[in-house]
């Protein structure tokens, strides 16, 4: 089976697929579009644009069949490879640590697209102050509750990629080190990255700005 | 079981949940949070907002994650894992339209802007968004979005439907055949239709600081 993905040469919302498609072995094209100097937002060509069903990137292209929208996409492939908890409710829990997990990135994207300096330093200190409460503290209880090292049960889910991945990518995007302070959230972290796949994936992926 | 929905006292994010459980007639408790007690309540909460949902004390937060959550649960989803994946989609692409609204409408403090942004959320957004979803009802076939049957993302799309009818314009499925069938399906279920009727919430807040 040939798969084909659309994306932007970016880690951003879609560096979970990969992620996953590394844990599975899925073997990929990986399209890049160039993003640019974001703002303002990156054009996709018009060629890849109406293929998209919303318009949109990430979308993937296999077996003759399309599918589009980033945690639509990533909880398929999830589900193919056992990172969806044990029953209906961890898939749930997993769930809603993702959600979570995508809104934490997002509300670090203005500040680490930020042009001016001295309005970058002033809208990351406000970012981090806004942050700490609502996501660090809160995913640290629950890794701490869970045992230590994983967001739900037993096993990797993909929750716990996307949470160790948006840690991650604040430190590579705008050297913004959150986890320090937090030992389970570090112990997630490492735990994901010390994963085999992932940290050959790592290793050999394409390196971007964002 | 016990289910418990924790949200304001307004349609809102917690309607497609109501409808779901409608569907179903499972009992559940609608717990209403007053603005004025919010404040209060807020740092309880797992990550500072509504809906939450409880099932025997335990509690789930995310609007989609809960639709789907009950879907599964109640078979109210898709019959094959592609089928799923589907849903999914429809619901992500559909709640980029509602977040939008829910920017301009509600958290957008600048009067000029917010003129313009729904000036573009009609002229652009709507029809972008509906055309394209026109087309996937209309190659699915029979009442639903994906398969044969009912599924939590067909109450979910619906419910989002009718919140753009009901304060953006009434006839915003004019053009959309197959989504206004569509609509008129889902909102036809006779439990459905019964729990609308007897309903009193609105989809508006009527509480600009609760967002």
């Amino acid at each position: 089976m040939s798969y084909k993905l659309y994306y932007f040469d970016a880690r951003g919302l879609n560096e979970p697929l990969r992620m996953i498609f590394a844990l599975g072995g899925v073997e990929y094209e990986d399209v890049r579009i160039p993003l640019g100097d974001i703002p303002p937002p990156p054009t996709i060509p018009a060629e890849i644009k109406e293929k998209c069903t919303w318009g949109q990137v990430p979308m993937l292209e296999f077996d003759g069949r399309k599918i589009c929208q980033s945690l639509a996409m990533q909880r398929y492939f999830a589900k193919k490879f056992n990172l969806v908890g044990s029953d209906d409710w961890e898939a749930a829990q997993i769930d809603e640590y993702v959600d979570s997990s995508k809104d934490f990135l997002q509300v670090w994207v203005p500040p680490l697209t930020e042009k001016d300096p001295a309005k970058r330093e002033e809208l990351i200190k406000e970012t981090k102050a806004k942050t700490v409460d609502k996501y660090l503290k809160t995913f640290d209880k629950i890794i701490s509750a869970n045992g230590g090292k994983r967001l739900v049960g037993k096993n990797l889910s993909w929750a716990d990629l996307w949470l160790a991945h948006v840690l991650n990518n604040l430190e590579l995007v705008g050297g913004v080190k959150l986890a320090e302070g937090f030992p389970a959230l570090k112990a997630l972290c490492d735990t994901v990255f010390a994963t085999p796949e992932i940290k050959a994936w790592v290793e050999k992926r394409p390196k971007s700005k964002f | 079981m016990t289910y418990k929905i924790i949200y304001f006292g307004i349609k809102g994010r917690a309607e497609a949940f109501r409808l779901i459980f409608s569907a179903l007639d499972v009992k559940y408790e609608d717990v209403i949070i007053k603005s004025a007690d919010w404040p209060g309540y807020k740092p309880g909460t797992p990550w500072g907002q509504l809906p939450i949902l409880e099932v025997d004390g335990q509690q789930l937060a995310q609007t989609s994650t809960i639709c789907r959550y009950l879907g599964h649960t109640f078979n109210l989803c898709g019959e094959t894992a592609w089928e799923d994946a589907k849903c999914d989609e429809y619901v992500d692409a559909t709640n980029d339209l509602i977040e939008e609204w829910i920017g301009f409408k509600f958290l957008e403090p600048d009067e000029a802007r917010k003129v313009e942004r729904k000036a573009k959320f009609v002229s652009t957004l709507i029809p972008n968004c509906l055309a394209k979803l026109e087309v996937i009802k209309e190659k699915n076939g029979g009442d639903f979005l994906v398969g044969k049957k009912l599924t939590w993302a067909d109450i979910n799309v619906a419910d989002k439907l009718a919140m753009l009818e009901g304060d953006i314009d009434s006839t915003i499925l004019e053009g959309y055949p197959n989504l206004k069938m569509f609509k008129n399906a889902v909102f036809s279920i006779p439990r459905i239709k019964a729990y609308i009727e007897k309903s009193g919430y609105t989809y508006v807040n009527m509480d600009p600081g609760l967002g």
